[in-house]
């Protein structure tokens, strides 16, 4: 459903101003400096992108007012007709047309200059293009001016339109000036109209809701009507004329029977009549206000007779059977009657747009909305409700007092508001004892997730493992067929003893290693201080198990480090020492490679032990070394770098393209 | 009131806040001292607009006090002449008045006198040919140098037929062409856009009239069948010369004075 | 009775609370004051818990639950599933699931008796939903919705399903639940009627922005403050018609 929200519209800009503002707009966000020595298309293009940026500012902001306000034709009639009535249909349409025009005709400027400004040859030009363009653009919007006012006036006026929905439920309130229109709005909704004790008092159409049967209702005050032919009438009153004749509303006739607002019975019976084509398919209702200060019994027979006539012909045009139609009486003073009339007026439209959207096709879509599917028994189970009995108590009780309980919003509030309160999320446990409710509960023991342990059926398995163990123990007792240590021979007792003794220590040694299980660190031999894999060991053990040692026993000391020494040799010295040790013979004392016995093995070859090369002008061993740390110093910030360097690999373009390509012009052999 | 005005609702049930007009006034005392302090701190453009506005705005104040005035002012009695006998002493007067009037009587008849080619812009700026023309290289190795654009405004005629590209010597690109000149008749003080004719003289040079470049000076034929001017014979005059007050190429319109 | 609510100016009331007949989960907020609707409400008589599941606040969506069991998605911590344990009745067994769809409060609708459940759900958890919850269970689809706990929301005594349904599926459906249903909308005609509204057979609590008929077709269906079911055909007709049509 579309909207009829006027309050969106962005101001519009008198003519002076705006032109102030999209000319400093355009100074602003455009580069500014320019040099006369650039090169010529750069100063063309300069120059074009400031006719161009000020042209499409120009057409943004006409295309946003355009866009902004409603096109007449496009309104709903009621909001068509209003904005004729308050603004005159033919100023609006011009005043928008003439912008759309000026819109044009910025962008033909822009076009032509710029294809003028191509032929530029000159800053100066250039520049002179620019200011005409501009000022051509400025010029068209300043005869705009009156335009742009005009707008701003409607704009203004608009967004303080009512926010009336032509299309939803609505009761429109019309009658007499002074009649009480506003006071019955006044009392129906919360509108909060103006009323005092004079003739047009509400001078535009005032809009206000209120809720009836889970709907929410419009109700709409219109100023006050005179008799008089539709010509001769003034804006205010031809704004109730436009809500009375396109708004699909139930229609409230108000009459004022006491006759205090300074028009007789007969009078407000004669303007009924005459505006009575308005009320044609509407739902409508004769309401005689006013019943405090003149009683409906107390009126003359004429005036009886004028009123019983209205409401057998509002009857008739609203097609509600005779017989039930009435006048309806009320006092906005005392209230008596405004529900009433109220009621009845809103039932009687309801009926009448449900009436209307039977007969539509829509009706058919959402009919299941209507339907309630009710179950048919599946079979004997019973389905009742689960509603804690405190509930029906809590209901009743509140019925008859209402009690208030201090809630967690209610604390928060006490104790600093949301976002420093913090609340207690342990509160409501419900435990065995009330008293552990704020225990502290460990998440994590000894590596272990408390939860993942916790089982509440704990008791009941122990028990159930324990009365299986018991079971078991019986059954054995029953069977009693184990074997008795008395009918060993004692050789054999012996050897029991010492499969028992051997079983223990593997048992404990297991245990041992498996509580450390693979975390256990892999001790270094160095840091084996009781000896546990020694050569000796290993004797042992295999002795026990009754397996030779001895040529284990020489390979282990073969290997041994501390026999053979480093074996960082030359391949060639390796396997020399290699064979000699399978001969067995004594190996003649190993050459040693380094001269300097000060340096460590693992020292690397940074520095060079070797003497300087006579004549390069290095004095002795530590200028020479000096020297070559700081080329390595050099060289690291090359290398970091990934410079390329002259020790690189470099594959040299034999035949480069540019000096081999195209053909030779008329004595341009240099690039060669 | 419409039911969107909450301001004003309010002032009518409440009536204004208790400062409000002292606040009002005081707002009003101190806008002259804002001013002043804009005023001396602006600079650039933002100084030269409002220094503009500002002189406006204290030229009609001035005016205005000087209107109200007036009564109180003491200026000169009207000089209803007297037409009967004056004294010696003031005929002196009178004659000045009479030198006046013919001193315009003879310019009037001077003006006719003088040649039928009188024009507005009696004197224009010479232009020169490399300013009038832009030098195209042409040829396979753009060595030829035959070629000339012309970069000011032309007026192309509507029968005009390009020669094939490759021989033409003068080009008149389409963008500089124009077809429109906004004409303003100098008794009339009324300008009209008018369709171009013809071009009558270029000051510059015959071959600039040949091919219809207008620079500023020029005189132009522009039809004037819309004016409705008619010959003392009583036919309808359409084509009039005019000659042109602005640079074209640089205002991006012709500009012209009617010829009359 | 039916209640308006926000919570953290968001109106899918169904997506950050989970009400039973027996409990209320709700989630934790910024402030207090959705929990303290709710506290208002029902504290007297059921325990209202305030609990993330598994760090999120998409409490209602994730969870599901009676008065007999609560299911919970794999993800839920320990430390929440304590606070659970704790805080309910010891009648009520929480359960943590395995299952792939873990989002169980949009795959299975239930009430004290059935529970209707996505098609493609574990068979495993199909099962776990019978003995937990104590439920009847139906692999059913809403009008082609898998997603069965985001378009229905049913009591033990009346049921909102979500307004694409036919009248023919609505009738079968309710015979399947055993329980009146309506089609309808919450949150000013948003569809996804269980992420908009909670219920129990007592209290309804709904979005802000439902409208009046709304509300008073979830007060009828839901059999809250005496309303029946049948005044949705009768009295409330007329402005059923005049607001959708």
């Amino acid at each position: 459903m579309v909207l009829y929200n006027f309050k969106t519209i962005q101001v519009v800009p008198t003519g002076k101003d705006f032109i102030d503002i999209v000319l400093s707009k355009t100074q602003r966000q455009t580069p500014t400096v320019v040099h006369n020595g650039w090169a010529i298309n750069r100063i063309r293009q300069f120059y074009m992108r400031k006719v161009k940026f000020t042209q499409s500012n120009w057409h943004e902001k006409l295309s946003k007012i355009l866009e902004d306000f409603p096109k007449v034709d496009d309104m709903h009639p009621f909001f068509g007709d209003l904005l004729n009535v308050l603004y005159d249909r033919d100023h609006y349409k011009l005043a928008l047309g003439q912008l759309h025009t000026a819109r044009r005709l910025i962008d033909k400027v822009s076009q032509d200059y710029v294809r003028m400004m191509k032929y530029g040859d000159s800053l100066y030009r250039c520049k002179e293009l620019k200011r005409a363009a501009l000022g051509r653009m400025c010029t068209i919007m300043k005869k705009q001016g009156p335009s742009l006012a005009y707008l701003e006036q409607v704009r203004q006026h608009m967004s303080r339109l009512p926010a009336i929905e032509p299309n939803t439920r609505t009761l429109l309130v019309c009658g007499y000036p002074n009649v009480g229109k506003s006071s019955f709005m006044n009392k129906v909704t919360r509108a909060d109209v103006d009323v005092q004790p004079y003739a047009f008092t509400t001078k535009s159409l005032f809009v206000g809701h209120m809720d009836y049967r889970y709907l929410r209702w419009q109700v709409i005050d219109t100023p006050g009507i005179l008799d008089r032919p539709l010509e001769e009438r003034n804006t205010i009153e031809m704004q109730s004329i436009t809500a009375l004749a396109h708004l699909r509303a139930a229609v409230l006739y108000i009459m004022d029977i006491s006759e205090q607002c300074g028009h007789t019975l007969a009078e407000q019976a004669a303007l009924f009549h005459s505006i009575k084509p308005l009320f044609a398919n509407k739902p409508l209702l004769i309401v005689a206000n006013k019943t405090d200060v003149t009683s409906i019994n107390s009126l003359s027979p004429e005036d009886k007779a004028l009123l019983d006539e209205m409401v057998s012909e509002a009857a008739k045009m609203s097609g509600v059977a005779p017989a039930d139609a009435k006048l309806l009486t009320m006092s906005t003073l005392t209230e008596e009657g405004v529900m009433a009339v109220k009621h009845v007026a809103c039932d009687r439209l309801l009926a009448s747009r449900v009436e209307a959207k039977l007969q539509g096709r829509r009706i058919q879509d959402v009919a299941y909305r209507m339907h309630v599917a009710t179950p048919a028994p599946r079979d004997r189970q019973a389905r009742p409700p689960v509603i804690p009995a405190s509930v029906a108590a809590a209901q009743s009780r509140a019925a008859a007092v209402e009690s208030k309980k201090k809630t967690e919003k209610d604390l928060q509030e006490e104790n600093g508001g949301a976002g420093v309160y913090s609340a207690d999320l342990r509160k409501n446990y419900s435990l065995h004892d009330p008293s552990w409710k704020h225990d502290i509960m460990p998440e994590i023991i000894e590596g272990h997730n408390v939860l993942d342990f916790i089982d509440p059926d704990i008791e009941a398995r122990l028990e159930a493992l324990e009365r299986e163990e018991d079971a078991l123990a019986a059954e054995a007792e029953l069977e009693g067929n184990d074997m008795d240590e008395d009918d060993l021979t004692p050789e054999q007792r012996g050897l029991l003893k010492q499969i028992r003794a051997r079983k223990a220590v593997v048992v404990a040694a297991h245990r041992r290693k498996k509580s450390a299980a693979n975390n256990a660190p892999v001790k270094p031999r160095r840091a084996d201080a009781d000896r546990t894999s020694t050569t000796q060991q290993m004797k042992a053990s295999l002795a026990r198990v009754g397996v030779d040692a001895t040529a284990a026993v020489e390979r282990a000391r073969a290997r041994s480090v501390s026999r053979v020494g480093r074996k960082r040799l030359r391949s060639a010295s390796a396997a020399a020492a290699a064979d000699m040790e399978v001969d067995g013979s004594q190996a003649p004392p190993k050459k040693r490679i380094h001269s300097s016995k000060s340096r460590s093995m693992s020292r690397g070859r940074a520095l060079s032990t070797a003497k300087p090369i006579e004549g390069t002008g290095l004095k002795n061993e530590a200028q020479h070394n000096k020297a070559i740390k700081m080329h390595d110093k050099m060289q690291r910030r090359m290398g970091k770098a990934a410079r390329r360097g002259e020790a690189d690999r470099h594959i040299p373009d034999l035949k480069p393209k540019h000096l081999f390509s195209g053909k030779r012009g008329i004595g341009k052999t240099d690039r060669r | 009131m419409p039911q969107g005005e909450h301001i004003e609702l309010h002032r009518k049930r409440h009536g204004f806040r208790l400062d409000y007009h002292e606040k009002k006034r005081k707002k009003e005392a101190r806008s002259v001292h804002k001013r002043a302090a804009f005023a001396q701190k602006a600079i650039g453009l933002k100084a030269k607009m409002y220094s503009k506005k500002r002189h406006a705005e204290k030229a009609t104040m001035k005016k205005t006090i000087a209107m109200h005035q007036q009564r109180d002012n003491k200026h000169k009695a009207e000089d209803g002449a007297p037409q009967s006998a004056v004294p010696a002493y003031l005929l002196e007067r009178e004659q000045v008045d009479r030198a006046k009037v013919l001193s315009n009587t003879i310019k009037q008849k001077r003006k006719e006198k003088a040649g039928k080619w009188e024009v507005p812009l009696p004197k224009v700026r010479p232009v020169a040919e490399d300013e009038m023309f832009k030098v195209l290289h042409s040829g396979k190795r753009k060595k030829k140098s035959w070629k000339r654009m012309v970069t000011k405004v032309t007026f192309v005629g509507p029968s005009f037929t390009r020669k094939p590209p490759k021989y033409e010597r003068f080009i008149r690109p389409s963008g500089l062409r124009m077809k429109k000149a906004h004409v303003t008749h100098p008794e009339l003080k009324c300008t009209f856009c008018l369709d171009i004719l013809g071009v009558k003289k270029n000051p510059n040079g015959t071959s600039y009239t040949q091919l219809g470049v207008i620079t500023k000076g020029t005189v132009i034929e522009v039809n004037v069948s819309e004016l409705g001017l008619v010959t003392p014979g009583g036919k309808v005059v359409w084509g009039k010369y005019a000659q042109v007050t602005n640079n074209p190429e640089n205002d991006g319109c012709i500009n012209a004075v009617l010829l009359v | 009775m039916a209640t308006r609510l926000q919570f953290e100016n968001n109106n899918e009331v169904g997506v950050f609370a989970n009400l039973t007949s027996a409990y209320a989960l709700v989630a934790l907020g910024g402030s207090e004051n959705f929990y303290s609707v709710f506290e208002a409400e029902l504290s007297e008589h059921i325990p209202v818990v305030k609990t993330s599941i598994a760090g999120t606040r998409l409490t209602g969506r994730i969870t599901v639950g009676n008065k007999n069991g609560l299911l919970l998605p794999n993800t839920t911590t320990d430390q929440e599933l304590m606070h659970l344990r704790n805080s309910l009745p010891d009648e009520v067994v929480v359960q943590r699931i395995d299952e792939r769809l873990n989002s169980l409060g949009n795959c299975i609708a239930c009430n004290d008796y059935v529970a209707l459940v996505h098609p493609d759900i574990d068979k495993e958890t199909e099962e776990l939903v019978a003995d937990v919850l104590g439920v009847e269970v139906f692999r059913q689809s809403i009008a082609g919705n898998t997603l069965v706990g985001s378009y229905c929301v049913f009591t033990n005594q009346g049921g909102l399903v979500a307004p694409n349904v036919s009248v023919e599926d609505l009738d079968e459906l309710s015979s399947l639940l055993q329980v009146p249903l309506v089609a309808g909308t919450v949150n000013r005609g948003s569809d996804v009627v269980g992420a908009g509204m909670v219920a129990n057979d007592w209290a309804a609590f709904c979005g802000w922005d439902t409208t009046a008929t709304e509300l008073s077709v979830i007060e009828s269906v839901f059999k809250l403050r005496d309303s029946k079911p049948s005044n949705i055909v009768n009295e409330m007709r007329a402005s059923l018609i005049d607001t959708l049509a």
